[in-house]
């Protein structure tokens, strides 16, 4: 390997020069760089998990619906309590369905008009935040006129109530139930929907522009009867379908 | 304010009993938001002042409150690293995970109201973030069950005596399958920073949730 080094003659000595060239040849100095370990997902991850054996239990629809007319226990969020001698033996290879009384029927009539009646709650549902469609969509002449009647704005807010006579075939909870759903999957544009239990009724929250074409979804989906009454706030009931 | 050390007025058995009692609130609520379980078995309480759905169903609750008595020794001696809500499909693959990273302080720096009120604050934070992500995940596929995990800063195994607190509620070491999941989409949802301890949340969340995940 040959060196080649420039330098200016007047300016250094050629021991000088001799020392720069070594110590241009001596190796770097270098660091040893620590071993990269992901961080996501670690080793570790693979080793240093615990889970319970036993698998949490399975709630099917109907017991869903028992449990929702089930007479109220008192529900705390309590992490402190250990009741060892209430554990149960179970199966732990497979998932765990609870086994529900054999007189439920029974259990479930008896209870339900009281407990309708201790579980005076209102209870919301919203959509989830997703972006409301920006088509507009048309409005009925009869609609129009009533719109231009009261000088509605067509964001304006207004409300369509259920109330139990329009649930002649099916019970309210279960109208609120499917309300429920629909609105969380977005498929009410603009609605939110809150259950006035202790008037018997449910009402759906949406735009003006949006009003009819919600009514309308309402009548048929969820099988309701009779009249449904839209309310704007302070004007009262505007319009029926 | 005073400095302590961990040993002091037995400060791990605090924060253990503060984290798990947020821990209870966080697992009910996921369970609701991610329709995990009927909407029809959660009836709204309040917690940290603000609306918060809890399970109705005594089973439920009583195999939650059973995980977390569990897990609260291993808070309690700083043993537990991650707490890991997996939500999993049909086929007991991960489609969700949501991860609280934990960690504490060796000195602690306290004071009454530093625990009273400025935990609160973080701990609801936490929870408002929590209640409100259903908007960024997409939705589950049906049939979704959930599993608790713990991760040790040791190994599993040195740690599995401690976390045996309740007769009849054994715990083992998780299946590798619900531990990884392939190319998950990270969700971060909210860190907190308090004098006793640090946390973090996020979400795994896996890519297609309709198909399966196989590592």
């Amino acid at each position: 390997m040959d060196v080649c080094l420039h330098y200016r003659s007047d300016q250094k000595k050629s021991s000088d020069l001799v020392s720069i060239c070594e110590k241009a040849l001596e190796d770097f100095p270098r660091r040893v760089l620590p071993s990269f370990t992901p961080w996501f997902p670690s080793t570790n991850d693979r080793n240093c998990a615990l889970k319970p054996k036993k698998s949490p239990p399975v709630i099917t629809l109907n017991q869903q619906e028992w449990f929702g007319n089930a007479p109220h226990q008192p529900d705390v969020f309590s992490s402190n309590r250990c009741i060892d001698d209430q554990e149960k033996c179970v199966n732990t290879s497979k998932r765990k369905s609870i086994s529900l009384p054999v007189n439920v029927d029974t259990h479930f009539k008896a209870d339900s008009e009281n407990v309708a009646k201790r579980c005076k709650r209102t209870w919301c549902v919203f959509p989830p935040k997703t972006k409301t469609p920006q088509k507009t969509q048309d409005l009925s002449r009869e609609f129009h006129k009533t719109v231009q009647k009261y000088g509605l704005d067509l964001h304006q807010r207004a409300k369509w109530i259920i109330s139990e006579l329009n649930c002649a075939t099916q019970s309210i909870e279960e109208v609120w139930s499917k309300l429920s759903h629909a609105v969380k999957h977005s498929r009410l544009p603009t609605c939110n929907a809150n259950y006035q239990r202790d008037l018997f009724q449910i009402w759906v929250y949406c735009d003006i522009t949006y009003c009819e074409y919600i009514g309308k979804f309402l009548l048929e989906n969820f099988q309701l009867s009779g009249e449904l009454t839209l309310a704007v706030h302070k004007l009262g009931d505007i319009f029926k379908l | 304010m005073a400095t302590l050390t961990r040993q002091d007025l037995n400060f791990g058995q605090v924060v253990a009993d503060v984290l798990c009692e947020f821990l209870e609130v966080a697992i009910h609520l996921i369970l609701y938001v991610r329709e995990v379980y009927p909407s029809g078995i959660f009836q709204k309480r309040k917690k940290y002042n603000v609306p918060v759905q809890m399970s109705c169903h005594p089973e439920l609750n009583q195999y939650i409150q059973d995980t977390l008595q569990c897990v609260k020794p291993l808070i309690e001696k700083n043993e537990a690293e991650k707490v890991v809500v997996v939500i999993m499909d049909k086929e007991h693959h991960p489609v969700e995970r949501f991860v609280f990273e934990i960690s504490q302080p060796p000195l602690l720096s306290i004071s009454s109201d530093t625990l009273l009120s400025h935990v609160e604050q973080l701990l609801r934070a936490v929870i408002l973030k929590i209640s409100v992500c259903d908007a960024v995940l997409d939705n589950n596929p049906p049939g979704c069950t959930f599993t608790v995990l713990v991760h040790t800063r040791e190994s599993a195994s040195r740690n599995m005596e401690k976390v045996q607190v309740i007769k009849d509620f054994p715990w083992i070491v998780a299946d590798e399958q619900e531990v990884i999941m392939q190319e998950p989409r990270l969700i971060p949802l909210k860190t907190m920073t308090s004098d006793i301890v640090k946390m973090q949340l996020y979400v795994e969340e896996r890519a297609h949730k309709g198909q399966q995940n196989v590592p």
